[in-house]
């Protein structure tokens, strides 16, 4: 039976911290399932187009740039990593460490979404454009331009994803700046890092699918 | 967890109803109670829209040539009377009342695990309800509220508003549902295990489970359709080697779960309803329980049946067809289950189990008919006639609407410390039961003999049976209205109903009627499990730490 | 309780999580090499399927911490992925076997069969229309 004086942190309805922590990141799993079959649709469309016009994707793309998205798998994976190292140290309760990873970890996620940026400037350049927008000469026929309005969808869901996680990571650590996270309490930052490291796991799927089969 | 009061004390000392006061107290509360009593009032305003908007089709079905309205009108009006009732009623009824009032109190907990999420679920549903139905209204949706490509895609009414609402809304399903997965997870008090759940929390798990992983697919589905229509991208044109059939896919990877979203819930309450009327707690305790689960699980094998006639493979609809079939094994599960419940029980004929009769009888008969309509060979007959109309409508009106019917005769005491007279009850409910059957089994018939569904106009010879439908919608109707009288005038004038009007052993029902703000003064442990009949009423709830 | 157990005690450290990572960047080469090996493509897919898959659940078991805790957690994301599967499967199912020209037009499937929509040469001449009965009432 606790005897010291509940947590600040505990919501009146959790019999302890310890059951909240679990809650929360059990219901963020639960939201990154949302996530995942978002994207299933997208997969799908992929997995059937692909499916129906194998010749037309598989040149298609070739015009995919990949030393761009190969950059962008390092640079994901990388803010992965930093993620993972920021939620370890905000656990100990270190604040310098915490705000200076997340910030590392937001500024790679600015770097993959320059070089996405980089890389739709170079496909609206060339016309390669989703749908009846597409114009590019230099590859044409059926199911060509499937592939690019898959490929933009696909790129561009992650991409909007992208950018909540970076807000999402930016109000975090923010919070730890202020001082609100400690050994006792660090949740928020595990399940912001957890949210990007779906952003990752979504990319670690859709590079090699888009870019290099 | 126990309070022996006296109906009077309670009902005049502070309950979640009275304390604390002011409109903010409610727009802003924390409360499940409250929240489950917020959605209350919006599905009920939702049913009453949408049952206009079925009247009216019905009132235009009367003659074979124009009624009331034109052909463009009709769409609409179908458009509107199916987004309405599936959207806005059938998938948040019962988890967004009864759900939320309930599982808590079932728990032994205070609150769900996300009071604010809750809270945020109640505004997610108004705002997409009213996005979606000023969409429908002012552009003019005709589409039918299975938003088929190519013609979403391409026409040239209003879309968009809709495809958003309905998305809004979506994010709302989600979100309760990810709430009470969590919950049972995590706040089950000391002696709930899982196998001394309630069944009404089983049948809610699984049914949240189906919310949490089918409603995105839907989402993203309608968002394409949205983005087709809005940019031109193709992704469902032929013209751009789109497959029109891939959005048929898509939709009912979800629509056809959500169809167990809206029947595991009156599911979960009926086998509350069967133990408590029957005085027994259920046969097949973990038969019961698990077939929730093989419902959710083996309803997202199906979706294929809605796709037999649109050009889908012979050979996935043969697969989707057979894998159909399974789902009934587990409703029967559960049927079998109830009625042996009943074998050898005090059977107590109150409303709500007469609402379970009804129930009873038009699951079997619709669900029937459901696995006769996944025989391809039949479907080709009955694909898009009154045939298909009659079966959902079995499903959805006559076994869920009747056990939402039920939850809230059984309920209404405990949420609101009042009886209702149960004379109109029973009058009401043979109402609502006759005219259900009026008006459906006629369509049953039209369908059969080849009626299209969606169809502004009909062969002459088809007439007989659509006035017989369109006076049993009037009947039904009217059943409705009566049921919403009375129960307001509990309010004013129903008898002060202690905390256990019906005897029932259910865990919620050893709180106050109305319960109070704070669910238990202090957490309970549970030492019994839940409808145990046969033990003596001695001390078998303790006062935990 | 309804807490589940955790052990607590088994929280990777930094070291950790580099290695982990260094075993990402090695698998990413290794996805790169399988774009440049020539293959068939059936290989060329599942090869960079399954190395992608690989690289998935090292950041969800240890990154994401599902290795330390969650049994409901685990259970969740597997859940999930079946799911994902089974609507890509059974979708691409249908497409694969459907009759061909019931895919969108010049798509792959239809390669194999010869499709021609004019009608065999005949002298019989078509048979003559009939005029079709009014209807009951009165256009809308």
């Amino acid at each position: 039976m606790a005897t010291e004086a509940p947590s600040a942190h505990l919501a009146h309805h959790f019999p302890d911290l310890q059951t909240q922590e679990h809650a929360a990141r059990l219901g963020m799993w639960l939201f990154l399932a949302t996530e995942i079959l978002l994207f299933t649709v997208l997969f799908t469309a992929y997995a059937v187009y692909r499916y129906l016009f194998p010749g037309a994707f598989d040149e298609a793309s070739k015009l995919a740039h990949v030393s761009m998205g190969a950059t962008n798998t390092v640079v994901l994976i990388t803010s992965s990593l930093t993620v993972a190292l920021g939620i370890h140290y905000a656990r100990q309760g270190d604040k310098r460490k915490t705000v200076g990873l997340l910030a590392v970890t937001i500024a790679f996620g600015a770097v993959f979404m320059v070089l996405k940026g980089f890389e739709y400037h170079h496909h609206w350049v060339d016309g390669q454009l989703p749908g009846k927008f597409y114009h590019f000469t230099g590859l044409t026929g059926p199911g060509v331009s499937m592939y690019f309005t898959i490929y933009f969808l696909m790129t561009g869901l992650h991409g909007l994803h992208v950018l909540i996680g970076m807000g999402v990571l930016a109000w975090i650590a923010l919070r730890a700046a202020r001082g609100e996270f400690s050994r006792e309490y660090s949740t928020p930052v595990e399940l912001g890092g957890l949210y990007w490291h779906l952003v990752d796991l979504i990319w670690i799927f859709l590079f090699p699918l888009l870019y290099l089969v | 967890m126990s309070l022996s009061p006296t109906s009077d004390a309670v009902y005049n000392s502070p309950n979640y109803l009275t304390a604390p006061t002011g409109i903010r107290s409610w727009l802003l509360t924390l409360d499940h109670k409250r929240i489950g009593v917020m959605y209350l009032a919006l599905v009920v305003a939702a049913f009453a829209l949408g049952g206009f908007f079925a009247l009216l089709l019905r009132l235009e079905l009367l003659t074979p040539g124009p009624t009331v309205m034109d052909a463009m009108t009709y769409n609409r009006m179908f458009t509107l009377h199916g987004v309405i009732m599936i959207f806005l009623f059938m998938i948040p009824a019962i988890p967004g009342v009864f759900g939320n009032f309930f599982l808590p109190l079932m728990l032994g907990a205070q609150d769900v695990a996300f009071p604010k999420i809750n809270l945020l679920t109640v505004y997610l549903y108004l705002i997409g309800a009213t996005i979606a139905v000023w969409g429908m209204i002012q552009g003019g949706t005709d589409t039918g509220w299975t938003f088929y490509t190519p013609y979403s895609t391409t026409t040239v009414t209003t879309l968009s508003p809709v495809l958003l609402g309905a998305f809004i809304l979506g994010m709302g399903s989600i979100l309760t549902g990810l709430n009470f997965i969590v919950t049972i997870h995590t706040l089950r008090a000391p002696g709930i295990s899982w196998m001394r759940m309630p069944l009404f929390v089983w049948a809610m798990y699984a049914t949240s489970i189906i919310q949490v992983l089918a409603t995105p697919v839907l989402g993203m589905t309608l968002l394409l359709v949205a983005i087709e229509k809005t940019f031109g991208f193709g992704i469902f044109d032929p013209a751009r080697g789109g497959d029109p059939i891939l959005f048929q896919h898509l939709f009912w990877f979800y629509s056809h779960p959500a169809v167990y979203i809206m029947v595991l819930p009156a599911m979960a309450v009926i086998s509350e309803v069967v133990q408590t009327f029957a005085r027994k707690n259920m046969y097949g305790y973990k038969a019961v329980a698990f077939s929730s689960l093989g419902i959710a699980f083996v309803g997202f094998f199906v979706w294929g049946h809605h796709l037999f006639t649109s050009g889908q493979s012979t050979f996935a609809s043969g697969v989707f067809g057979v894998l159909s079939m399974f789902v009934g094994i587990f409703t029967a599960v559960k049927v079998f289950n109830w009625t042996a419940t009943l074998y050898k029980g005090a059977i107590q004929v109150s409303t709500p189990f007469v609402y379970f009769l009804g129930f009873l009888y038009f699951l079997i008969f619709g669900g029937l008919t459901g696995i006769a309509l996944s025989t391809v060979s039949l479907d080709v007959h009955w694909q898009d006639t009154y045939f298909v109309v009659a079966h959902f409508h079995f499903i959805m009106v006559g076994a869920t609407m009747m056990a939402f019917l039920a939850a809230l005769h059984y309920w209404w005491p405990k949420m609101f410390g009042r009886m209702y007279s149960e004379r109109w009850s029973l009058a009401a409910s043979l109402l609502v039961i006759l005219g259900f059957n009026a008006t459906f089994i006629p369509q049953f018939l039209l369908g059969n003999m080849g009626m299209p569904r969606r169809y502004y106009s009909y062969p002459q010879q088809f007439q007989s049976l659509n006035v017989a439908s369109t006076a049993g919608a009037s009947v039904l109707g009217f059943g409705f209205v009566l049921v919403l009288v009375y129960l307001v005038a509990s309010f004013f004038s129903g008898r002060v109903a202690g905390p256990n009007p019906w005897g029932s052993r259910g865990y919620e029902w050893d709180t106050p009627s109305p319960p109070n703000l704070l669910n238990f003064p202090e957490t309970p442990v549970i030492t019994r499990g839940p409808h145990e009949y046969q033990d003596g009423p001695s001390a078998e709830v303790t006062h935990g730490h | 309780m309804a807490a589940p157990a955790h052990n607590e005690g088994k929280h990777l450290g930094p070291a950790q999580y580099v290695l982990i990572w260094v075993v990402l960047m090695v698998l990413t080469g290794a996805t790169l090499a399988v774009w440049k090996t020539p293959m068939s493509d059936g290989l060329r897919i599942s090869a960079a399927l399954g190395i992608a898959t690989v690289k998935a659940a090292l950041v969800a078991l240890f990154f994401m911490h599902l290795y330390e805790h969650g049994g409901a957690s685990r259970l969740v994301l597997v859940t999930s992925m079946m799911f994902v599967a089974l609507l890509i499967g059974l979708t691409l199912a249908d497409n694969a076997t459907r009759f061909p020209y019931a895919n969108p037009p010049s798509s792959s499937p239809q390669d194999e069969v010869p499709f021609t929509n004019a009608p065999p040469p005949s002298n019989v001449p078509p048979p003559p229309l009939r005029a079709r009965p009014e209807p009951a009432y009165q256009g809308h």
